[in-house]
């Protein structure tokens, strides 16, 4: 009777003591897997935004002396000095030469602030010279796309960039 | 002794059996990259060959499948898979048409009219369709480009039996012929039968012993087969006399396809709707036109293109005048229709030239770029845009995009 009870209780002893581990164990893993967990941090933003507001976008139209408003803001702790912007107008046919180029300075942006630049631009569509050949390529002006392509940079690394792509001219446009 | 046996026996049965009575069988879950697999606007078995701007059309791909050249903008442009890099193979404002890779080599065989930026004005062509063929070799500087030798070329493709080139050549005013130009640029026969009208596209039966050809006269459109061991041509269909037929005639396992309709008059600004056709390669030389089967009456299509094999076609077309083109693959074997893409308000181009097979069956270049309704803006250079341009995309062929019928 001694000797069963002993058995009885080792057993019961023996279920008790690998349970324990077995939790201890899981408990150890799980806290050390979630204290190996990255902190999330977010990544900061550009410090140079830039709004080429949309709705002027859609005003626009395939003419010269076209007017059109950039918008900056400094989203940084810092000020932004000499910020250069570039635009280079194009045909999207590669064999056309010719691209626009327009360019301005903004000469400071303070944190937080916001400024605009204003531009004509002029948005006809190009043209391929005459040169007298016959077959030569001649593209499809009906359904060529214009780019827009805007680049503003500072001396101390700040940029942004947005391309705009322009829907070919109006088919019903006069000539 | 014994009770420390039992407890360690007893412990070993209780760790492995666990706790929770019977084991729970759990399916183990597929991986997953945590990202829905990017479809650039034509379905999950696409990828871009090309970025920026440029209208890019006629795709090939290199005998390896390393390379593809194409079209841009009338010049020719050659680039490897693995890399955005452009390199020219012609001058700017070559006059370029069409391209076409000679097999085995790394020449490239261009149809145009060869005309560079300082070239002089010349004299109109008395063949306003016709250019000539220019060979350009792969990884030359500078540009090493030679004229072949033939005249006025209307339509090109690889010579049979893996060598050259097979050109259809105007003769006269009214007649067209086929001759064979080699490796070097240099004609290597010329045969002197000829077929009424200019010759608008051609391409080899599976093993190369023959072409199909169409051929537009004046009054009518036919499809001819011509065999390269007697010279002669043979008249297997006549079209009715307001049709033509797209491209080239396709010579498969199942007969000849071809893509035939009314070309649409100018002023109607109708989009003139063409279909695909089959006729056998026997040809009874009648104009009892035979839609092909398993496509469907309401299917058009633009361009077609046969396997390496001859098994399968390749078809860019639309279910009915209302739907999306998307690119099809007809198996020849079993009449399936299955859809590779999946159109997400992109414009796939339609030109009869523009789709490619590897020379390995598995891959089909198309050209395609997105659909604009106003401006756009993108955070990106116009270097690194796609959807914006007509851009290079290759398609899986074994890959279902849209269904099957």
């Amino acid at each position: 009777m001694k000797s069963l009870l002993l058995w009885v209780s080792g057993a019961a002893l023996a279920f008790f003591v690998t349970a324990a581990a077995f939790l201890a164990l899981a408990e150890f893993g799980s806290s050390l897997s979630e204290r190996r967990l990255p902190p999330e941090v977010e990544k900061p933003g550009p410090s140079l935004s830039m709004n080429l507001g949309e709705t002027q976008l859609g005003k626009l139209k395939d003419e010269p002396d076209q007017q059109f408003v950039l918008g900056f803001r400094n989203r940084g702790e810092k000020k932004l000095s000499n910020i250069s912007v570039t635009i280079k107008v194009s045909s999207e046919d590669t064999s056309l030469a010719g691209s626009r180029y327009y360019m301005r300075t903004l000469k400071s942006l303070p944190p937080g602030k916001y400024a605009t630049v204003g531009l004509r631009l002029d948005l006809s569509p190009f043209r391929r010279p005459a040169t007298g050949k016959t077959n030569a390529y001649v593209g499809n002006p009906e359904t060529t796309r214009q780019i827009m392509e805007i680049r503003a940079t500072t001396p101390d690394g700040a940029s942004a960039v947005r391309t705009v792509i322009l829907p070919p001219p109006s088919r019903n446009a006069p000539p | 002794m014994k009770p420390v046996v039992f407890l360690i026996f007893a412990a070993t049965v209780l760790s492995l059996a666990g706790c929770g009575g019977p084991a729970q069988q759990l399916p183990i879950q597929p991986g997953s990259s945590g990202q829905k697999a990017k479809s650039f606007g034509l379905g999950p078995a696409v990828r871009p060959l090309s970025f920026g701007p440029g209208d890019k059309s006629s795709p090939v791909w290199s005998p390896s499948g390393d390379n593809v050249a194409f079209v841009i903008d009338g010049y020719v442009a050659e680039k490897s898979l693995g890399s955005r890099e452009l390199r020219r193979r012609t001058t700017k404002n070559f006059g370029a048409e069409q391209v076409a890779w000679l097999p085995s080599s790394d020449t490239l065989a261009v149809l145009g009219n060869g005309l560079s930026g300082n070239s002089a004005p010349r004299p109109p062509s008395s063949a306003e369709k016709a250019g000539s063929v220019y060979f350009t070799r792969s990884g030359t500087e500078p540009l090493s480009i030679k004229k072949a030798s033939g005249g006025d070329v209307l339509a090109m493709n690889q010579g049979p039996g893996g060598e050259g080139l097979v050109v259809a050549l105007k003769e006269g005013s009214s007649h067209s012929t086929v001759a064979l130009i080699d490796q070097q640029g240099r004609l290597k026969t010329s045969y002197e039968a000829r077929v009424d009208g200019e010759i608008t596209g051609l391409a080899l039966s599976p093993g190369g012993k023959n072409a199909v050809l169409a051929a537009q006269s004046r009054r009518r459109c036919r499809l001819y087969t011509f065999s390269f061991a007697d010279g002669t041509f043979r008249r297997i269909a006549e079209l009715k006399p307001d049709m033509e037929v797209l491209g080239a005639p396709q010579w498969t396992s199942r007969g000849i396809y071809y893509v035939a309709g009314k070309p649409a008059k100018t002023s109607s600004g109708k989009t003139p709707l063409y279909h695909l056709y089959r006729t056998p390669n026997s040809g009874s030389s009648g104009s009892n036109l035979a839609l092909a089967p398993n496509v469907g009456e309401d299917f058009t299509t633009s361009s077609i293109q046969t396997s390496p094999d001859g098994g399968r076609l390749a078809v860019i077309g639309r279910r009915s005048s209302g739907s999306s083109a998307n690119l099809y693959l007809l198996n020849l074997s079993n009449g399936s229709l299955e859809a590779l893409t999946t159109n997400e308000n992109m414009e796939i181009r339609a030109g009869p030239g523009d789709l490619a097979w590897s020379s390995d069956g598995k891959r089909i270049a198309i050209v395609a770029r997105g659909t604009l309704q106003g401006p756009e803006i993108y955070s990106a250079p116009a270097s690194a845009l796609l959807k914006a341009f007509y851009n290079l995309y290759e398609v899986s062929a074994d890959a279902q995009g849209g269904g099957t019928k």
